[in-house]
């Protein structure tokens, strides 16, 4: 069984709530929400992160527009939809039920 | 130093060295092919392109300004490589990761395209096996000189065996794992090789290459002296034949305008022309004959010169020397055609001539050197024999003047008759283009048969410039009754046909002698004297 696969796929389920839960403060681009992952020691590699925001903007989660920026060519900034915001709360719920469940077994 | 390519990301211009460029391509195509299976994959590559943009220009500054290989690698660690990203184990060959482990040891045979002198059946087996692709070359060489086989096996391996010609099948062919770091090492691999060979070929190629060069050569210097030397025979040959020709025709020429008895001057073509046809054809087909001859020889110069002394000929000289010698064939053969319709019809003409008896019972037949017609046939003439010895091509000189005329001899057969007479037939025969033409032509044939009590004289005949040769042809039959005798007299030809039984010394020799004409055929009548 391979370890690092299994956190690695842990890590990758829960990157979608991450990044909706990141743009429910701000809207932002890609950058920015890299740097938040990297931070909160989410990301190993930056190339996971554009497959799932296109994925989410499909389901209609996100949405981006343009902005012109101080360094060169425009940047899409990503802002999250209403829809995006019930499914956050939905999984801020999932989120608290496992965490409990887990804990439930883990205190065992 | 290296090669740079540029290239635009996210509407930047990027200068990259040659093998960044390479490795990101691939990077790039292996997630394009990825995404393009979902949907608005454009886009997941648009932003991918965008990140990788940005940490490209956090590589360049002012003293560095191209991206090499090992920006493009950390990029890679930065972004993630393609598995990392798609998630997917794309390039290992089966989705069973317990084959992982066979996997490793397994190589597959392929025909290697880097190691390709024919087909790269070698280059693959040396792959394959581990023996040096000089080796295998080697035995498939010897095993050559024992036979075909050598041959069919290798077209079979070169038909059955696939060609490596994607990155992952030449690490199959290797027998490597793939995934991308191999990747990424077979490319640079690849590359590396690339730019060594355009420095230096492998080495077996080149000794081969030159080999079959030397032999070149060796043959085309072989072919041109060759070509060389045909042109001097060519030269030499035209050159004498025209030498040749000119003598000729200057003598004859010469001894034509000033009458010297030059025998080449009787062949002035137009006169014996004249013969067979009217003045104004003559003249033609001479100019057509000559040109006919002539014009091969010039040819046969001229193609000398251009081979040895590298001469050039305009278009227009050899198209013109063609459409002449053409005309000329054509006057030619339209002649002959022409003549031939000449000859078409034949007719003759029998006149019987009795010959008186005397007591003696005997016919004398003398033959006198004068042709019937002729004048002073003896005195001033040039006779030289054309064809065999019957026919005659005579000039005669009377006053000054030249007549050329075609002499013929007369075919004489003699035969035993019933009867109580002997007598002659002179049949006249000639041919025309029709009947008309051909009894005309006969009947112009002048022969003259003169009979005095019994002595039969008889002499050759001509066709004059005013007639034209129509295959004339004077017969006499001859027949002698039983128990006649018959005496040959004067210089007779060998057309003298007496069916003689007991000729013993040749036919030549019946002149001046008795023959009988008796029961049992013609006998030379002999005295006892002569047979000694």
């Amino acid at each position: 069984m391979d370890i690092i696969n299994n956190k690695a796929q842990m890590r990758k389920g829960v990157l979608e709530y991450c990044i909706l839960l990141i743009l429910k403060s701000k809207d932002c681009y890609s950058g920015e929400i890299l740097n938040n992952l990297k931070e909160a020691e989410l990301l190993v590699v930056e190339g996971t992160l554009y497959p799932i925001l296109n994925r989410l903007k499909n389901y209609g989660l996100l949405n981006y527009h343009w902005e012109e920026s101080p360094q060169g060519p425009p940047r899409k900034y990503y802002s999250i939809t209403d829809k995006g915001k019930e499914v956050l709360d939905e999984l801020d719920k999932s989120w608290i039920e496992l965490e409990n469940s887990i804990n439930k077994l883990k205190n065992k | 130093m290296k090669k740079t390519i540029s290239i635009s990301l996210n509407y930047q211009i990027f200068v990259l060295e040659e093998d960044a460029f390479e490795f990101l391509s691939l990077y790039l195509n292996k997630l394009k092919e990825y995404f393009s299976k979902t949907e608005e994959g454009d886009e997941v590559i648009r932003d991918i392109e965008e990140r990788i943009s940005e940490i490209f220009d956090s590589k360049l500054n002012d003293l560095k300004r191209v991206i090499t290989l090992q920006d493009v690698e950390e990029m890679i660690k930065i972004l993630g490589n393609v598995e990392e990203i798609t998630g997917e184990k794309k390039y290992d060959n089966n989705q069973n990761e317990s084959d992982e482990l066979k996997n490793n040891s397994r190589k597959r045979l392929y025909r290697n395209p880097d190691e390709m002198m024919i087909a790269g059946v070698c280059g693959g087996l040396a792959e394959y096996t581990g023996i040096s692709v000089n080796t295998w070359r080697i035995i498939f060489i010897v095993f050559l000189f024992f036979g075909q086989l050598s041959i069919i096996i290798y077209l079979i391996l070169w038909l059955t065996i696939p060609e490596a010609k994607t990155t992952a099948q030449k690490i199959e062919m290797k027998g490597e794992k793939i995934n991308l770091s191999n990747i990424q090492k077979t490319v640079k691999e690849e590359y590396q090789k690339v730019k060594n060979n355009l420095n230096k070929k492998s080495g077996f190629k080149t000794v081969f290459n030159e080999f079959t060069e030397v032999i070149m050569k060796v043959l085309k210097i072989v072919v041109e002296v060759f070509i060389k030397l045909f042109g001097l025979l060519c030269l030499i040959t035209g050159i004498s034949l025209t030498v040749l020709t000119i003598i000729t025709f200057l003598g004859s020429l010469i001894s034509k305008i000033n009458g010297t008895p030059y025998i080449l001057s009787n062949l002035w073509l137009p006169d014996i022309l004249n013969l067979l046809t009217n003045n104004v054809n003559s003249w033609i087909i001479s100019v057509a004959l000559f040109v006919f001859l002539v014009i091969p020889v010039i040819v046969l110069i001229v193609w000398g010169l251009i081979i040895v002394f590298n001469i050039k000929i305009k278009r227009i000289f050899s198209f013109s020397a063609l459409s002449i010698w053409i005309i000329s064939v054509i006057c030619l053969v339209t002649f002959a055609l022409n003549i031939a319709f000449s000859f078409a019809e034949k007719a003759s003409l029998k006149k019987k001539y009795e010959i008186q008896n005397d007591s003696t019972k005997n016919v004398k037949f003398i033959f006198e050197d004068k042709v019937s017609g002729i004048e002073n046939y003896n005195q001033k003439h040039i006779k030289f024999k054309l064809f065999d010895d019957q026919d005659f091509f005579v000039i005669t000189k009377q006053s000054g003047e030249k007549y050329y005329h075609f002499v013929m001899s007369p075919d004489i057969h003699f035969f035993q008759t019933n009867d109580s007479i002997s007598f002659v037939e002179v049949i006249l025969f000639s041919r025309g283009g029709d009947y008309k033409e051909a009894l005309e032509n006969t009947k112009k044939i002048n022969y003259n048969i003169s009979i005095d009590s019994s002595v039969v004289r008889l002499s050759d005949f001509y066709i004059a410039e005013s007639q034209k040769f129509r295959g004339q042809k004077v017969i006499i039959n001859v027949y002698i009754p039983y128990g006649y005798s018959f005496t040959l007299n004067g210089d007779y030809s060998t057309n003298v046909n007496i069916p003689v039984e007991n000729n013993i010394e040749g036919e030549n020799n019946l002149r001046d002698k008795i023959i009988l004409s008796t029961k049992s055929g013609f006998l030379i009548k002999y005295d006892l004297v002569d047979k000694f």
